[in-house]
């Protein structure tokens, strides 16, 4: 028997690691996978949720986190690509302008 | 007893990956741990009864996504990430703002500590009444995912594409 | 308490026992396909170590094992030898799921001929076998060459894009036996239509076009011959296996997985379905896999 607020306390700690290396990362892939990380941290809590309130919206909940998260990274990739295309770094430091 | 221990190593494993992702410098060791994390987390599904999540959870997020990534590493040639001084308003606001936070959830979960203990697999997410769920109660999110995804390639192709050399346009003979 | 020990002990004489016979089952595979491939280019294959070539495959082993531990100075380390763990270890945890006979009871316990019997037992499958994408992408890039880089970026990228093609040729089984455990996917095999065409899962409607599209599938995925543009021999130099040493270990690995899916899924028969299994699958890597080898001349 494990109490839930064990799991809501690691999907917090994976938050806000997210958060942390979103703020403290300065290349753009690596702060991108923060925020891949932020998400599974809410998707162990909707899963630790579903099963504290016996409700299975929370797992599936998940899956459309999942698919937005799919989305998020093919789109966010190729902006990744294509600001390497122009720019020729990947230091979000100097990806300081708006224009190419 | 058996969930405990389960759950404490592989939340320690998790959190070890996690930390690992902001230790690391180059991008491919942080893409890894990354993976770890994912994959310690689907046993952490696992333990909460959600099979079909945590099966999809490796096959989408470590299988697929996390693939991506270290593919665009791959393809991008990603180096070691060079040291800046970072950004000022991250540590003015954010770092702070961490820390609130964290004390705000932190504080929460003390004061809810009689949350309820759950045995192992407490609630059963089996692939025939989660599917049962996503196309009768969630018919309509499902569909508009769908639309989703379908933007989300086209945008992918358009913004990853090459912008095509303009083609010189053959001038009519006079 | 004398059951959890029973249980234990019971599992790990099946996990040695499946892997033994499996790791030697898959060099005598290798064995039989240059064989038939010999044969059918005019030429002997091995026939030097022992009766008909039959010790080459250990003779191969010794060989592998007793080379030189070659690292290159300038690969990245610790992901160079990682890599080929990671590959040979997913394909090895997929075997976990796959049954191989009837329960048999032993000082009254029931022991399951299976080494776990999962409710998601192919989609486990299925996602080890995704992961096991970053032994030949990881493979490829650790090796710190343009070569190898080329080669791993080709081959993982075909294996993602088959998979796709892989996991959905699977969705016809689960909808016609409604399960994704696989025990229970070769028990709704049992029985025969019309009293003599035995009841898989390939016989069943138009399933024998989604064994095709699984077939082809798994040759991609295996970088087996019409597909094995990564592993191009003649401008990558073999692609994300240069610069190792072992790389028959990964050559090995991917492909021993595939044909023992295909068969639970679609041919599965159920109470002595071991034999007929292993047969099927022994004719049937001859007569399409080692065809391919040998009529293909790229």
């Amino acid at each position: 028997m494990v109490p839930i607020s064990y799991y809501l306390i690691l999907s917090g700690i994976l938050f806000a690691c997210g958060v942390i290396g979103f703020l403290i990362k300065r290349n753009i892939i690596t702060i991108f996978m923060s925020i891949e990380l932020m998400l599974n941290g809410v998707n162990l809590s909707f899963v630790a949720f579903a099963a504290q309130w016996h409700h299975l919206s929370g797992q599936v909940f998940v899956f459309f986190v999942m698919v937005v998260a799919a989305a998020e990274a093919s789109v966010g990739l190729a902006i990744i690509i294509a600001v390497f295309r122009t720019r020729e770094t990947l230091n979000i430091d100097q990806v300081n302008l708006l224009k190419l | 007893m058996l969930h405990l221990v389960l759950f404490l190593v592989f939340g320690a494993i998790c959190v070890a990956g996690a930390v690992n992702l902001l230790a690391q410098n180059h991008p491919i060791s942080s893409a890894l741990s990354l993976v770890v994390v994912m994959a310690s987390l689907a046993v952490e599904y696992l333990l909460l009864g959600a099979e079909f999540v945590a099966a999809v959870q490796v096959i989408v997020y470590a299988g697929a996504v996390m693939v991506l990534f270290v593919f665009v590493i791959m393809l991008l040639n990603a180096g070691a990430e060079e040291r800046t001084q970072g950004s000022r308003v991250a540590l003015v606001l954010g770092i702070p703002g961490v820390l609130a936070g964290g004390l705000l959830v932190a504080w929460v979960l003390v004061q809810r500590t009689n949350t309820p203990e759950v045995p192992l697999g407490a609630l059963p997410g089996f692939p025939k009444t989660i599917g049962a769920l996503l196309f009768h109660q969630f018919l309509l999110p499902f569909e508009v995912t769908s639309i989703l995804v379908l933007i989300a390639i086209m945008g992918a192709v358009v913004l990853a594409s090459r912008p095509e050399p303009k083609m010189k346009v053959p001038e009519k003979e006079s | 308490m004398s059951n959890l020990l029973f249980f234990i002990v019971a599992s790990i004489i099946k996990i040695v026992l499946v892997i033994f016979i499996l790791l030697t089952a898959v060099a005598y595979t290798v064995w039989l396909e240059r064989k038939v491939v010999g044969h059918m280019q005019n030429r002997w294959g091995p026939s030097r170590v022992g009766p008909f070539g039959l010790l080459q495959p250990a003779a191969d082993g010794i060989k592998f094992l007793m080379k030189e531990d070659l690292t290159p100075p300038h690969v990245y380390r610790p992901l160079f030898i990682a890599a080929p763990m990671i590959a040979v270890i997913c394909a090895l945890t997929s075997i976990s799921v796959i049954p191989f006979g009837n329960a048999i009871t032993v000082f009254g316990h029931i022991v399951p001929m299976q080494i776990t019997d999962l409710n998601i037992g192919l989609l486990l499958i299925l996602g080890v076998t995704s992961v096991g994408v970053y032994g030949v992408a990881l493979a490829g890039w650790s090796s710190n060459s343009k070569y190898s880089l080329l080669g791993g970026l080709r081959a993982s990228a075909q294996m993602v894009s088959y998979e796709i093609c892989l996991g959905l040729s699977l969705v016809g089984v689960l909808i016609v036996s409604g399960s994704f455990s696989l025990r229970e996917i070769v028990q709704s095999q049992s029985g025969h239509f019309f009293g003599f065409i035995p009841k898989w899962n390939i016989f069943y409607g138009c399933q024998f076009i989604a064994f095709f599209i699984y077939l082809m599938a798994a040759y991609a995925e295996t970088n087996r011959l019409p597909f094995d543009l990564p592993e191009a021999e003649t401008e990558l130099v073999a692609g994300y296996h240069d610069h190792r040493r072992l790389r028959g270990h990964r050559a090995l690995s991917g492909r021993l997985e595939r044909s023992d899916i295909w068969s639970a899924a679609f041919a599965g028969d159920s109470p002595d379905f071991l034999v007929r299994r292993k047969n099927l699958r022994f004719s049937f890597y001859l007569y399409l896999g080692a065809r391919h080898t040998a009529t293909f001349p790229l």
